[in-house]
Parts: structure tokens; sequence; C-alpha cells
């Protein structure tokens, strides 16, 4: 118990200090961070985690890319501009600052087995793969595991309408970096 | 029967069975004289019914039809397959009927696969040939691979609207595991585990049969997930044997890796090398951050074992193995580190199965994370270790 109220104190306190640098615009702020990439180009895709309109921005580089998604760091919107968004776990393992998603399999919208709004993102392993939950919590980024789904077999109806039906998939803007 | 309606006086056509005549209407070219007798035998035939309708079919054959003994007819919607090892189908279209003499005939085949989109569109045309030639399908394709659903459509210049088209598919047959094992060691390199990838990545299950199958380009048959002899597909973008999927930042699958399993393999092994040095890489990144004097004591960093057994497997393998395998799988479920990129000198997070624990003893600086799939036990321990039994596809 002693361990958790500390933990939640220094993470306050990473919170506190992330949030303190205020980002005019994410993309102008990774484009200067990432130049001369060698992947050449940044991806953009902006989540709604409140529903009220306010929305947070996701940059990936592409080069950060696998078969199980980009790694993507997140700016919410504060007063003046933006701030990255802390993460405080992924599956349980050290994160710093960054959750992994694919682009093309990307839902975001209310997550009923959460009862909130977030990000449910597909990784496929062959003809199966994880259902991941993005979700701000405590002011931070929470990465977990929903389930094991077949999108082929009998989880086909709910991957379709997560990732197929065209209502609550945000699309991803793609931006050359320029060269160093 | 002239365009005018006019018509020449009836006479005895001999040598052509009533029904068996193909039937022109007179376009008005004197050339076509031998039509009007044809006309005549079909009138006489349908008691006079008066509707004639032009028809000059087409015929489609295969001639590398897998486990035929001859040519084969593909006739509207019917299956052309690309063989196993593999080669396209070698089609030839001809007229079934009797052109106008001295007429052209234009062949187009167009071929489009649903499930990838537009992807696979592909359009071939003879342009005017001979309509007494046939067109060698076979030829005007040449090394491109594709499949799905084609239509083959024909069009003569002297018959006014003769525009017709075929629709068939192609569908593509599975080498045996053996020989699909052989050419994956014969072109993997220094990736002695591909065929284990390649073996785990096209394994697919059959619940009526409790079976797997494996070393499939195509499904084996309507019971594995999909639809018999259609391209292997894994949800959202993956293919074929290797089930290389856009793999995000690498090249986009091109139609010839879905259809043709051998640059399916090749694409395979592609992309390991380019996941191996991503791996390499990363590892680099981690030796220029710790092994800074000015932000590290002296002999804080240490290289990654020289090999080890990943957990829960029988197989000594190389920490760059490991992290190639697991980074080809994806990385989901791994820790992350932001670091300087020993490559572009750009600070950003990478997501790998090899940590580096700075403060840890030494020997004990370096930890194997699996990622979320378990990917290198699933390809060391069931497949190159031989643990997990599959049957020979249908």
């Amino acid at each position: 118990m002693k361990s958790k109220l500390l933990f939640s104190f220094l993470l306050l306190i990473v919170c506190a200090s992330m949030n303190a640098q205020t980002i005019a615009d994410p993309v102008s702020y990774c484009l200067k961070e990432y130049r001369g990439d060698p992947g050449g180009k940044l991806l953009k895709v902006q989540i709604d985690f409140t529903k009220d309109g306010k929305k947070s921005i996701f940059i990936a580089l592409v080069s950060s890319g696998d078969k199980s998604g980009y790694l993507w760091i997140g700016f919410k919107p504060v007063e003046g501009g933006y701030a990255r968004i802390p993460v405080l776990e992924v599956n349980g393992l050290n994160a710093q600052g960054a959750v992994k998603f694919r682009d093309d399999a990307l839902y975001n919208g209310y997550i009923s087995e959460l009862k909130t709004y977030g990000i449910i993102s597909y990784a496929p392993d062959n003809e199966t793969g994880a259902l991941t939950a993005t979700v701000i919590q405590d002011g931070a980024l929470k990465q977990t595991t929903l389930k094991r789904i077949a999108p082929q077999g009998a989880d086909s109806k709910r991957y379709k309408s997560l990732f197929l039906a065209h209502t609550h998939n945000p699309q991803v803007e793609e931006i050359p970096l320029p060269a160093k | 029967v002239h365009r005018d309606n006019t018509t020449d006086a009836l006479g005895v056509v001999t040598g052509v069975a009533p029904g068996d005549a193909t039937i022109y209407v007179d376009d008005g070219d004197s050339g076509d004289s031998f039509n009007a007798n044809a006309l005549r035998v079909q009138l006489q035939a349908a008691s006079k019914k008066q509707k004639v309708v032009h028809s000059v079919g087409a015929k489609l054959t295969q001639t590398n039809y897998p486990d035929a003994s001859g040519p084969q007819e593909i006739k509207a919607g019917q299956t052309a397959y690309i063989t196993s090892e593999p080669v396209m189908p070698q089609l030839t279209a001809e007229l079934a009927g009797t052109a106008p003499a001295g007429a052209n005939v234009t062949w187009t085949l167009t071929s489009s696969y649903a499930r990838r989109g537009n992807r696979d569109n592909k359009t071939f045309t003879s342009g005017p040939i001979p309509a007494t030639q046939p067109w060698n399908i076979g030829t005007a394709i040449g090394q491109n691979f594709f499949g799905g659903t084609v239509t083959l459509t024909y069009e003569i210049d002297k018959i006014p609207k003769s525009k017709r088209s075929i629709s068939f598919t192609i569908k593509g047959k599975n080498p045996l595991d053996q020989t699909a094992k052989n050419y994956i060691t014969s072109v993997q390199g220094q990736f002695r585990f591909a065929w284990a990838i390649v073996q785990h990545e096209s394994r697919t299950y059959d619940h009526a049969l409790a079976n797997d199958t494996s070393y499939n380009q195509f499904y084996a048959s309507d019971a594995r997930g999909g639809i018999a002899n259609v391209p292997k597909f894994g949800t959202p973008d993956g293919w074929g044997m290797f089930q290389r999927d856009t793999s995000k930042g690498g090249p986009p699958s091109v139609t010839a890796e879905v259809w043709n399993w051998k640059a399916n393999i090749d694409a395979g092994i592609a992309e390991l090398g380019r996941k191996q040095a991503d791996q390499q890489r990363y590892f680099d990144s981690v030796k220029l951050e710790y092994n800074d004097p000015t932000k590290y004591p002296a002999g804080t960093y240490e290289d990654p074992p020289t090999n080890f057994y990943p957990q829960g497997t029988g197989t000594l393998c190389t920490p760059l193995e490991a992290g190639t395998m697991t980074l080809y799988n994806g990385t989901r479920g791994c820790p992350s580190v932001t670091l300087k990129d020993a490559q572009s000198g750009i600070t950003h997070p990478f997501q790998n199965p090899w940590q580096f624990t700075p403060t840890a003893p030494s020997g004990q600086k370096w930890y194997f994370y699996p990622n979320y799939y378990n990917y290198v036990y699933e390809v060391l321990y069931n497949e190159f270790e031989v643990n997990l039994p599959y049957v020979e596809g249908p």
C-alpha cells in the first residue's frame, strides 16, 4: 500500500512536469525532433478520449512500425496548446512515453468493457490477434489487452463493427519529414 | 437478310446440319455472302422463327490444368488454377464458330481480387488479331502472377455489337510441404529459422478434422478458415505463406506475393533482413547510450550475451536472431525505451524484446522479454523443434 502511494505520488510529479511543457503544435514539435529519420514520414491521428470535442493528437514515426503497429506519442489539449500524455503502463510493462497500435485496425469510441472512451486496436498473429484498449487514466495513457479474437472466425462481426464500419475509425495523415 | 430487309432467294445448302450453323445477320458486306447461307439453314430448321441472334462464342483452355492429362476447357463460372510450381494458368482463347472472312478480334483479360481492394487489378489485351488465330494469354501476361475474378472480353470488328465476355476465376494450388520447405532452406541464407517461421505463419487449423496443415499459400480447403485455393489471409493485411504484412514502414505487399508462393517467400526473407537491421540498430543505440562515459561509469555497458536459450525452448540462438524473429511478429507486449538512434541520431522510443539494465550485475544486464504472442517460443519450440504436428494439405 505504501509503495503504491509512493508510486502515485511519483507519477503525479512526472505528469505535472510533463504537463508543464506546453507545445503549441505537436506536428511542428515532432517535425523538429524527428527530422532526418530514415523512415522519412510522420503519421498523425486525432483521438477523442472525452467526447467534448477536444481531441488529442498522436504522432508516430513510420520507421517505428512493425506488424503490431506504430509507436505513438500522445499530446492532449491544454490551455495554450498541447502537452505530452505520459504513459502509465502497457500491459504492466515500462513504456516510456509511447503506446503501440496499428493505424488500419483502429477504433475510437466508447469501450463497453471499460465503460469509457478510448481506442481499441488490433494486433494480429496469424489468424487470431489481440484487441487492445488504450484509455486515459489518472491523466496518463494506459494500454491493456481486452481479449484475443478470431476476426475471420467467431469474432468477425465484432471485428467488422469495430474496424470496418467507417464510423469510428479515425483517419491517419502522413506528413513528410524534412531531411536533417 | 440484308440491312434493307431484302433477301436472297432460298437455296439448298448442303453439308451443314440444322442447328449446327453459326448465324450472322448480313451487314451488307458482299464478302459475307456465305453467312446468308447459314442463316437460311437456321431459318428453315426453326420453322421460320424470325429472331436471329448472332452468336460467335469463345473457348478458353488451360493447357497446364493441375492433375489433368490434357488441356482443360474453362467455361464461364469455372476456375483456372495457378499450379503448385508455381506457374500461372497457361490459357488460350479462341473463337468458337466462324467469323466473317478477314475479321479481326480484340481480346481483353481483366482481373481483380476484391479482398485486396484494387491492388491486384490487371488488364491485358491482344489488340486486333485475326479472328482465326487463338490468343495465347500465357504469353501476354508474361511473368505476372495474379488471380481472383477474371473477365475475358472479345469483340469482332466485322460484326456489329459483337462484344461478349466470359467470367471465371483464377485460384492457386499449394506446393507439397517438403517442396516449400526445400525452397525456403535454399534461399533463407543466414535466417536459419525462416522455414520454421513460415511453417508457423502458414498453419491453418481445421476444426472439423482437428488438425493443422502448413505451408499454405492458399487455403487448403473451405473448412480451414477461408475458401479453398484462395490466398491465405490474416487480418488486417497478411498474405500467403509468410503472412508478411504491410509491416508498417516496409514495402507494401505486391500482387505477386499473394499469388506466387515463391515470391511470397522471397519477400518474407527480405523482410527478415530489414528486421535484423532494425534489431542491430537497437543494439547499437543501447551501446551508444550506455557506453557514454559522460553519462555512465566505465564498465556500465556490456554486449548482449553471445547466445542464449529463449524461454521454454531447447534451441540455442543469438540475441540478434531472437530479436529479428520478434520484430517480424511485432514487439507488442515488449518494454519500450527512449534512446538516441545510433543510425539517425534522433532520440525516439524503441520497443524491443531486449532490455538493458545498467545497474544489474555483469552478465545479467540484458534480459529477453518475449512479445505478447511468445512468438520466439512458438517458432522455436513448436516448429523448429518439431513439437506441433501438421498434415499435408489436400
